[in-house]
């Protein structure tokens, strides 16, 4: 019998309280002991500690020498004390040359920062050279912090707000909205003091509308997506706690580009870092599921890792442990419905050798899944590893890899991972000059465990890439590959499988003024050398110019696909012409947007002959740049337009909506 | 062989599904539709480039891959391609033209499979297109000098074509690491002298450098950038 996963959520909400609890704990400390500075100007300005020559010529006015400035702009003023006597100044301020940018008033010089300066350690040098030709330095260094509270502070934020009537529609169309109504919240936060650091960034939707909107829309305030970071860092030791939208990346053949809601607290000292974290196992959308974090731990998938440098962090070595369930699939997933569950645990070591050009990977992993917790079979164990090896020398790249991923092995969380595979992929790059050429050979096959009910299949692949980059505005590319699939350890009654593939592709760009041309052809084969003789071939041609201009851009392209099925003797083509353009005028108050695309599909057998259109535009007039604490409202014809005609049932139709739109943004930022 | 086709019309959309036994070998097993951010949503600003939706797709067997990118209905692109028993497979809607992100509110993406046959609810992926300002990048073309060339930095005026509404320009020199330029400087003009003291104490003769530049609106946002171009000073 199996056992149904018991319901966790004590856990849960302890790991919950926990992540809340750290972030608290730390923040109130921080907030306590951070330093009350004393206010602008109230550090006392030594003098600087300048030859005399040079003081007798540049007077730092402000900042002064060591002080401490708050605010976010700064503004840096000298003067000069004999003008007569200086031919030419130059002022640098952390590097980057302010000089032509500063503004003058008699014998004053002043400059406002354009971004906001980054607190911390800064240093203004101003070099003069006198009538004689002697050169003289004067450097100054000051801080600055953005409030008195903290060091940085900063908040941008953007409501935008959209009202959409719809004007005019086809009779026969019913589900499109008579009107809709959307407000939203882009928000990006951040705090800083000492070692503390702490961010916050979101979009929040509110939508209504006259109809039911579809999934993952919902009426009403949602969060579309959010993320809560704080971080503290002293000498060594950090840790960090983020709750919210997360990328997880373990590794490789466990968890890697795993989006979740959830929360991560992680510790660190030195090279050595242990980090745990929590997230919803569906995609989740809007405020439905909360943090991610609370809920059975069917819905959940658990994880902690660590990882460790060594060597002058020649050396990295991981590891991880993940276990959870899934009940569904996330929203833009189609594909295996049960609920299951499972667990990971992987290790991995990278070493980098002769200042990082070789470069040494390999990871094992082992895997306990259920693919189905409703059926009677219990859950199967498997392991993964691989091996692979990166040298760079001189002009060449060569890259090598072994990997072994068993036919049971699945990682919860992580279904796009490949199994039943076994193969070594090899690589190598030159590059020249203006020439790049790449090899590549690989050989795989499945079936690794030689079950005798099924056949195994050996795909044998090499490939030749080349692009040439030596004339001016141009790049051209070439592709060439082919694979060879044959079966081995048929069962009985099974015809062998043998089937090559060849691809040839070619594309070239050209950039002529304004003008960037682009080109790409592709010839591909299957032949299948089966008594079935199936054998495909597809040919692709692609032409996509592209005219940037100040307030106008126009990007047609043109697409044309055919294949041939040798099974049915019949040809498939379709060409596909887009127009898409946007641009302009009377200075941005009358905006343009237009995309459309026209699809003509026929068959050699004359059973299909059919094209469809699709425009969408949009004709917009800023009605002001500002209008009390509305930034550039709006009014917008907003359209869409529809027509197919199938020549063989000599059917047509034809659809229209037009909406009027009033649009607004207010940015508020402090 | 057996075919039948479907026509659905919704907002322009004519699809077909063939099945046929030359598919028959091929079997997807599994589509997730995502963007940039690994989800199957994304919030974008208006005109904001270069949106992308990509379809993770595995599958079992050998055969010819034939489907669609539409967009609220519209078919933006079709897509051939020959699938061999490996990794999985990643497809994604073309740059050129990128999805449109003119239009305030909910789009939805779908990659249409129309062979193999296979009778699948087609996974959907929603962008949100917000009010909002993307300025557009534009290119800034740099003129003088020309790239590798060998030059005497105090004869030499970096110089580049100006783009309209401007407030600065940022010149960049770099040595190796292209996020941590060596030197840097601001400019109304698109043009730049490297001032003498500068020479002195942040380059070398006899050395290969690269520089850039950068615009900027009066909002500080970036609205231009050039290529990397190398020099060398004598």
């Amino acid at each position: 019998m199996k056992k149904n996963p018991a319901s966790k959520n004590f856990l849960l909400k302890t790991v919950f309280i926990f992540f809340i609890s750290v972030g608290v704990l730390f923040w109130i400390p921080s907030v306590l002991l951070a330093q009350d500075p004393a206010p602008e100007e109230a550090t006392p300005a030594e003098e600087p500690a300048a030859a005399p020559t040079v003081a007798t010529i540049i007077r730092l006015i402000h900042p002064a020498e060591g002080a401490l400035v708050i605010g976010k702009k700064p503004e840096i003023r000298f003067a000069l004390l004999d003008a007569g006597s200086v031919k030419g100044i130059t002022a640098i301020l952390d590097g980057t040359d302010i000089t032509n940018v500063m503004k003058q008033e008699g014998a004053e010089f002043s400059f406002k920062p354009i971004a906001a300066l980054a607190s911390g350690q800064h240093t203004l040098q101003i070099t003069v050279v006198s009538q004689d030709g002697q050169e003289l330095v004067q450097e100054a260094a000051f801080s600055s912090r953005h409030t008195e509270r903290f060091e940085e502070a900063t908040s941008d934020n953007e409501i935008g707000l959209v009202y959409k009537h719809r004007v005019a529609k086809s009779d026969y169309i019913h589900t499109e909205v008579k009107n809709r109504f959307d407000a939203t919240l882009s928000s990006n936060s951040k705090l800083k003091d000492g070692g503390f650091e702490t961010s916050f960034t979101t979009n929040a939707h509110y939508a209504d509308q006259n109809l039911p909107i579809a999934e993952p829309e919902r009426k009403g305030v949602n969060l579309s997506n959010f993320l809560w970071q704080t971080k503290y860092t002293k000498d060594k030791f950090s840790t960090g706690s983020d709750v919210g939208d997360l990328q997880l990346n373990e590794t490789p053949l466990t968890v890697a580009g795993l989006a979740r809601r959830g929360g991560q607290l992680a510790f660190g000292y030195d090279n050595y870092e242990v980090h745990g974290f929590v997230v919803r196992s569906k995609e989740l959308s809007g405020f439905n599921g909360g943090f991610g974090i609370e809920g059975p731990s069917n819905e959940h998938i658990l994880g902690t890792g660590a990882s460790a440098k060594f060597f002058q962090e020649k050396m990295l070595l991981k590891g991880t442990y993940i276990a959870g369930g899934e009940k569904e699939n996330s929203f833009g997933t189609w594909g295996d419905v049960n609920q299951r569950r499972g667990r990971a645990a992987g290790g991995s070591m990278q070493l980098k050798l002769f200042d990082d050009k070789l470069i040494f990977d390999s990871e094992y992993a082992e895997t306990n899944y259920d693919g189905d917790t409703s059926d009677i079979y219990d859950a199967e164990e498997d392991e993964a590893y691989n091996y692979g090896l990166s040298w760079i020398y001189n002009i060449l790249s060569l890259k090598g890899s072994y990997q072994y991923i068993g036919p049971k092995y699945a990682v919860i969380g992580n279904a796009s991972t490949q199994n039943d595979y076994e193969g070594v992929n090899l690589e190598g790059t030159a590059s020249f000059k203006t020439q790049t050429l790449t090899l590549g050979y690989s050989d795989c096959n499945d079936n690794v465990k030689e079950n005798e009910l099924v056949p195994q299949v050996t795909t044998t692949a090499a490939k030749a890439g080349y692009t040439f980059n030596g004339i001016e505005n141009l790049t051209l590319g070439l592709n060439y590959d082919r694979s060879k699939q044959e079966s081995a350890l048929e069962p009985a009654g099974t015809d062998p499988i043998k089937v090559y593939t060849t691809n040839y592709s070619g594309s070239i760009n050209y950039i002529v003024w304004k003008l960037n041309l682009g080109f790409t052809a592709g010839h591909s084969v299957q032949d299948d050398r089966m008594p079935t003789d199936q054998d495909t071939e597809t040919d692709t041609y692609t032409f996509t110019p592209a005219l940037t201009l100040d307030a106008l851009t126009v990007t047609p392209s043109y697409s044309y696909n055919s294949t041939w099925d040798k099974s049915t003797l019949v040809t498939t083509d379709t060409h596909t012409t887009g127009l898409n353009f946007n641009g302009h005028f009377f200075e941005n108050r009358l905006l343009y947007d237009f995309a459309g695309t026209h699809n003509r599909t026929e068959t050699s057998d004359r059973l299909t002959d059919n094209y469809t259109l699709g425009l969408t535009y949009k004709l917009t007039y800023v009605l002001a740049e500002k209008f009390g604490v509305f930034t550039k409202p709006s009014i917008s014809i907003d359209g869409r337009y529809g027509s197919t005609h199938d020549y063989i049932a000599n059917t047509r139709t034809h659809e229209k909506v037009v909406f009027l739109v009033f649009s607004s943004i207010l940015p508020f930022s402090f | 062989m057996k075919r039948t086709s479907i026509i659905l019309i919704g907002f322009c959309v004519l699809g077909f599904w063939m099945q046929s036994a030359e598919a028959a070998n091929l079997q997807l097993t599994r589509i997730q539709l995502r963007f940039e951010n690994n989800r199957a949503t994304l919030t974008v600003k208006n005109r904001q480039p270069d949106v992308q939706a990509f379809a993770d797709i595995l599958f079992t067997g050998t055969g010819l891959l034939q489907g669609y990118w539409q967009v609220d209905g519209r078919l933006i692109a079709h897509v051939n391609k020959h699938l061999v028993p490996g990794k999985k497979v990643t497809l994604s809607t073309p740059l050129k033209p990128a999805l449109p992100t003119f239009s305030e509110g909910p789009h939805i993406v779908m990659f249409v499979v129309n062979r193999p046959a296979q009778p699948i609810p087609f996974p959907k992926a929603l962008y949100y297109v917000v009010p909002g300002e993307t300025p557009n990048v534009a290119t800034v073309n740099l003129t003088q000098p020309l790239s590798e060339s060998e030059i005497d930095p105090l004869q030499t005026t970096f110089q580049w074509e100006g783009q309209p509404k401007v407030a600065t320009y940022l010149i960049e020199f770099i040595d190796d690491n292209p996020q941590k330029p060596l030197f840097s400087a601001i400019t109304e003009k698109p043009e730049y002298v490297l001032p003498q003291p500068v020479l002195k104490y942040s380059f070398a003769k006899n050395q290969h450098y690269f520089w850039r530049v950068r615009s900027f609106d009066a909002s500080y946002n970036v609205i231009g950038e050039s290529e990397i171009r190398e020099l060398r000073l004598k």
